[in-house]
C-alpha cells in the first residue's frame, strides 16, 4: 500500500501519548487486584462458601459477568475486573481509531495526506493498525504483569488475549462508524454509547440469572463475555479467541469496503438540506446550545431510561438470591459504599455507577463550550450582543442540569418494576431520594470542569481524571486496605448513601455549595480571559 | 457620540513572550472606510479581536464607538458586525440558520436586506455548514454581518475565497454602506479592493502602525524612480534626496524623494538629460516595501 509507512508514522506521532496513558491505565488494574486476593478471600472452607455464593449473586453477575474458578487468584481477578477492563480496552480502541481517521479527516488533515503519493486507504489502514498495536500493547503488558504477580502462564496469556482481542473488535467498530458518519463526534457516540454501552447492558441481562442451558447459549452471543468465556486461569479454552478475531477481521474488512464507497470528507449518506432560515427557537445562546445539543440530550435520555428500566428488572433477581452470609455482605459493601440490605445494595451499587456515567454527559457538554471556542464559533457569537456570561451559561446550564436530571430519572425508573411486582410504591420514592442525594457529586465534577474551561482551557481534559479516579477507587482501591478517607476521596465518597445510611445534610450541603462555587468561579474566569479564535 | 469610531493608543498585547501588538496607535473617524494592511502575522486579527473585546489588552487604551471594547462589549456589539478571517460554520446548521442565529444574537437583522444579500451573493441557504465550500462559508459570514443595520463593520479579510464576481458584489455593498455613513475597518491583502474602497489606509507591521494616511499621502512619502541618459552625473550626485544612482550602458537610474523632485528635475534639464522617465511608486511597491520583513529599513526596491 503506497504511503502506508508515512501515514502510520504520522498517526503514531499524533496518538502516542493517547495510547501510552490508556495502555498504562488499562494494564495495571488486573495485576493490582490479583495481589490482594489473599487479603480479600477468607482461607479454607469458609472462603470457598463465600466464593460460591458470590459467583451466584445476581448483582455481582450483572456487574462483572460469569464466574468460573474463583478459588484461584487469577480466575477471581479476571472475574472481578477482567470483563470490565476488556470493555475499557474497547473504549480506548474505538476512540483511538476514530481520532486517527475521521477526526483528522474532519479537520482537513487527511486531505493533505491523500494529496501526496498515498493510496486512498492508507490513512484508514494506519489508524486501524495503530489501534491494533495499542490493543497488542495492552495484551502484552497485562499478560507480563499478571505473570509476574501470580502463577499460571496460560492464564496470563489468556488474560492478555482477552483484553487485547476485545479491544481489537472495537478497532473494527470504530473504523466502520468512522466511514459511516462525516462527524467524529457521531462516530464516537455510535461506537461507545450505542454499541459498547448496549453490548455491556445486554451482557448484564444475560449474565444476571443463574446459569441455565438457554442462557448459556445466549452468552455466546455476547462479544463482551468472550474474554471471560475463554476461562483464564480455569482451564483455558483457546479456541474461543477465534470469535473476536473473526469479528475483528469482518469489521475491518467492512470498514475498508465502505471507505471505497464514499468521498473524502463525506459519510455514506449524501449531506441533507435543511431549512433556509432559523426557526423562532434558534435564538440566543440558549437556543443555539439546544440546537447543538438536542440530539445528544435525547440520546442520553433514551439510553439512560432503557438502562434504568433494564437494571430495575434485575433487582428482583437480587432479592430472591438473598443470602445472610456476612462475608458476602462485606463484599457487597465494598462494592456499593456500605449498604447492608441486598436489594438496597443492588440499587445503591447501580446508582453509584450511574452517577459516574451520567456525569460523562455533562463533561461532554462542557467540552463543547471549549470546542466551540477552538472551532471559531464562540468568537462569532461573542462579537454579537451575547454576553460572555449568557454564552457560557448556555452550555454550563445543560451540562449540570442534564446529568442531574438523568440521575434522578434513573432513581425514579429503576425501582418501578419492583414497585409494581410488590405493590409497594414507597421504594420509588426511596431510591429517587437516594439519587437526589448523590447529585452534588455531579455538580462538583462539573464545577471542576467549568473552573478549567474558565481559567485553564487547554487543560480541560484533566476533568476526566475525576472520572478515572472515581472508577479506580471503586473498582480497585476498595480492595486494598487503604485508609477510609482515601476511598472516600471521590465526588460521591462523602455523600450519604440512602436508604441504608441516614441523611447527612452537612455533607450534602457542603459539597453542593462547593460545586456551585467552583461553577461560579469558572464562569468568572471565562468572563475575564481571552477568547481564542480559530 | 464622538467623531471617531475607533481610537487606539499605545495598545500592547502579548501572548506569552510574543509581543503581538507593540504600542499600536490608530484612529478611524466615523464614516470612514479604513483599509488595514500588513503582512501575515503582523497583528491585524489581534487588533480586531481586542476591538471586539475577545482579547484583553495588556497596556494602552482602545475606544470603540465611544465605549470600552472590553467592559461594554455586549452593548457595543449591537452596533457593529464582524466577519472573521477564517470562517467555520456549525457543521449541522444550514447557512440560513447560521445567518439567523448570528443576526438575532446581535439584536435582529433586516429581513429584506437578508433576502437581497442571499440573492446578490447567490447563496443556497439550505445547505448544511459542512457542505459549503470556503467561498460559500465566507458568503454566509458576510450576509450575517451585512444584513443588520450597524454603525461599524469589522471585516477581517472578508473576500478571501470569493470569486471575482462575488468580490465585485462585496465592493458594491461596501460602497452602499459608505454612502449610509457606516464606518468600515477592512483588513485585506487585495490591493485593488483597498484602492477602490478605502478612503484611508493604515499599514501594520510587527504589531505597530508603520504608516497611515490617504493613498495619495502614502505615495508622497515614497520615492519616485527616475531614468535618463545623462552626460554629466556630478550635479545629480551632489543633490540631497537622490538615492541608488547607477549607470548601466549609458542609462542612469536612481530614486528621488518626493520633496527633492523640483531640484532633481531642474538638474536633469541643466545637464541636458534625454529620455527622462519618472515612475511614481505603485501601490504594490508601496505595500511590498512594508511587507518584506527581510529588509526592514528599505523603502522601495
Amino acid at each position: 500500500m503506497t504511503g502506508f509507512t508515512a501515514a502510520f508514522r504520522l498517526a503514531f506521532r499524533r496518538s502516542r501519548m493517547f495510547y501510552l496513558w490508556w495502555v498504562i491505565a488499562l494494564s495495571v488494574t488486573l495485576p493490582l487486584t490479583v495481589t490482594k486476593y489473599h487479603d480479600l478471600v477468607p482461607q479454607g472452607q469458609d472462603g470457598q462458601v463465600v466464593l460460591a455464593q458470590l459467583a451466584g449473586n445476581p448483582t455481582m453477575r450483572a456487574l462483572l459477568g460469569p464466574a468460573f474458578d474463583l478459588s484461584n487468584p487469577g480466575g477471581f481477578t479476571f472475574w472481578r475486573v477482567g470483563t470490565f477492563m476488556a470493555a475499557a480496552v474497547g473504549m480506548m480502541a474505538a476512540l483511538g481509531v476514530i481520532r486517527a481517521t475521521r477526526a483528522e479527516e474532519e479537520d482537513g488533515r487527511v486531505e493533505l495526506v491523500r494529496a501526496g503519493a498515498v493510496s486512498p486507504a492508507a490513512p484508514l489502514a494506519a489508524g486501524v493498525l495503530l489501534g491494533l498495536v495499542g490493543c497488542l500493547a495492552v495484551a502484552v503488558v497485562s499478560a507480563g504483569l499478571m505473570l509476574a504477580a501470580t502463577p499460571g502462564v496460560g492464564g496470563a496469556v489468556a488474560t492478555g488475549l482477552g483484553l487485547g482481542l476485545t479491544g481489537a473488535m472495537f478497532v473494527g467498530v470504530g473504523a466502520v462508524f468512522a466511514q459511516v458518519f462525516p462527524s467524529a463526534r457521531t462516530a464516537r457516540v455510535w461506537s461507545l454509547g450505542i454499541v459498547l454501552g448496549g453490548a455491556y447492558l445486554l451482557r448484564a441481562f444475560v449474565d444476571t440469572p443463574v446459569s441455565t442451558p438457554t442462557l448459556d447459549a445466549w452468552r455466546w452471543a455476547m462479544p463482551l463475555d468472550w474474554a471471560a468465556l475463554s476461562r483464564p486461569y480455569a482451564s483455558e479454552r483457546w479456541w474461543v479467541f477465534l470469535l473476536p478475531i473473526a469479528v475483528t477481521a469482518l469489521l475491518v474488512a467492512c470498514a475498508f469496503w465502505l471507505e471505497t464507497k464514499r468521498d473524502l470528507g463525506a459519510g455514506l449518506r449524501a449531506p441533507s438540506q435543511g431549512p433556509a432560515g432559523g426557526s423562532a427557537s434558534l435564538s440566543g445562546a440558549t437556543g443555539l446550545a439546544w440546537r447543538l445539543l438536542r440530539v445528544s440530550i435525547i440520546g442520553w435520555a433514551l439510553g439512560i431510561a432503557i438502562s434504568a428500566l433494564g437494571m430495575g428488572s434485575l433487582s428482583a433477581a437480587a432479592d430472591s438470591a438473598f443470602s445472610d452470609q456476612p462475608q458476602i455482605l462485606d463484599f457487597i459493601r465494598k462494592l456499593s459504599g456500605g449498604t447492608e440490605g441486598l436489594r438496597d445494595a443492588f440499587f445503591q451499587a447501580m446508582l453509584t455507577i450511574m452517577a459516574t456515567v451520567v456525569t460523562v454527559a455533562g463533561i461532554m457538554i462542557l467540552a463543547r463550550l471549549r470546542s466551540e471556542e477552538t472551532d471559531g464559533h464562540s468568537e462569532v457569537m461573542l462579537s454579537t450582543s451575547t454576553t460572555r456570561w449568557t454564552y457560557a451559561l448556555g452550555m454550563a446550564v445543560p451540562a449540570v442540569v442534564l446529568p442531574v436530571a438523568l440521575l434522578v430519572a434513573t432513581g425514579a425508573l429503576m425501582p418501578v418494576l419492583q414497585a409494581m411486582t410488590d405493590g409497594s410504591p414507597a421504594v420509588v420514592g426511596d431510591i429517587t431520594r437516594a439519587a437526589l442525594v448523590l447529585t452534588p457529586g455531579i455538580v462538583l465534577v462539573l464545577g471542576l470542569g467549568m473552573l478549567l474551561v474558565g481559567w485553564l482551557p487547554r487543560w480541560y481534559g484533566l476533568v476526566w481524571v475525576a472520572i478515572g479516579w472515581t472508577m479506580f477507587v471503586s473498582w480497585v482501591l476498595t480492595l486494598w486496605n487503604v485508609p477510609d478517607w482515601v476511598t472516600k476521596l471521590q465526588p460521591w465518597g462523602y455523600l450519604p448513601h440512602l436508604p441504608s445510611e441516614p441523611m447527612r445534610w452537612g455533607a450534602f450541603s457542603v459539597e453542593l455549595v462547593a460545586g456551585l462555587a467552583l461553577l461560579a468561579l469558572g464562569l468568572v474566569g471565562y468572563r475575564r480571559r481571552d477568547i481564542a479564535g480559530r | 457620540m464622538t467623531s471617531n469610531a475607533i481610537e487606539i493608543s499605545d495598545l500592547v498585547k502579548r501572548f506569552g513572550s510574543t509581543v503581538a501588538l507593540d504600542h499600536l496607535t490608530m484612529t478611524v473617524p466615523t464614516g470612514q472606510v479604513h483599509g488595514f494592511l500588513g503582512p501575515n502575522g503582523a497583528g491585524k486579527s489581534t487588533t480586531i479581536r481586542v476591538l471586539l473585546g475577545l482579547l484583553r489588552s495588556d497596556a494602552g487604551t482602545a475606544r470603540l464607538l465611544g465605549g470600552d471594547p472590553w467592559h461594554d462589549a455586549a452593548r457595543l456589539h449591537r452596533r457593529l458586525a464582524y466577519v472573521p478571517g477564517d470562517v467555520n460554520l456549525w457543521p449541522n446548521l444550514t447557512g440560513g440558520e447560521a445567518i439567523d442565529v448570528i443576526g438575532r444574537a446581535r439584536g435582529g437583522l433586516d429581513k429584506a436586506k437578508r433576502a437581497m444579500l442571499i440573492e446578490r451573493f447567490d447563496l443556497d441557504p439550505t445547505k448544511k455548514g459542512r457542505a459549503y465550500s470556503k467561498g460559500n462559508r465566507q458568503k454566509v459570514a458576510l450576509i450575517a454581518a451585512l444584513a443588520s443595520d450597524v454603525d461599524l463593520l469589522l471585516l477581517d479579510e472578508p473576500t478571501s475565497g470569493l470569486d471575482p464576481l462575488m468580490e465585485k458584489v462585496f465592493s458594491d455593498v461596501i460602497v452602499t454602506e459608505r454612502r449610509e455613513n457606516t464606518t468600515v475597518l477592512l483588513s485585506s491583502h487585495i490591493l485593488s479592493e483597498v484602492e477602490q474602497l478605502c478612503d484611508h489606509v493604515s499599514i501594520i507591521r510587527e504589531g505597530r502602525i508603520v504608516e497611515s494616511g490617504t493613498l495619495d499621502q502614502l505615495r508622497h512619502l515614497h520615492r519616485t524612480r527616475l531614468a535618463a541618459t545623462v552626460g554629466d552625473l556630478s550635479v545629480l550626485r551632489s543633490l540631497p534626496g537622490v538615492h541608488g544612482l547607477v549607470t548601466e550602458n549609458g542609462r542612469t537610474t536612481f530614486e528621488a524623494d518626493d520633496d527633492a523632485m523640483p531640484p532633481v528635475l531642474a538638474a536633469l534639464a541643466r545637464a541636458g538629460a534625454t529620455g527622462v522617465t519618472a515612475t511614481p511608486p505603485s501601490l504594490e511597491e508601496l505595500f511590498l516595501s512594508h511587507y518584506d520583513s527581510r529588509t526592514p529599513e528599505r523603502v522601495m526596491a
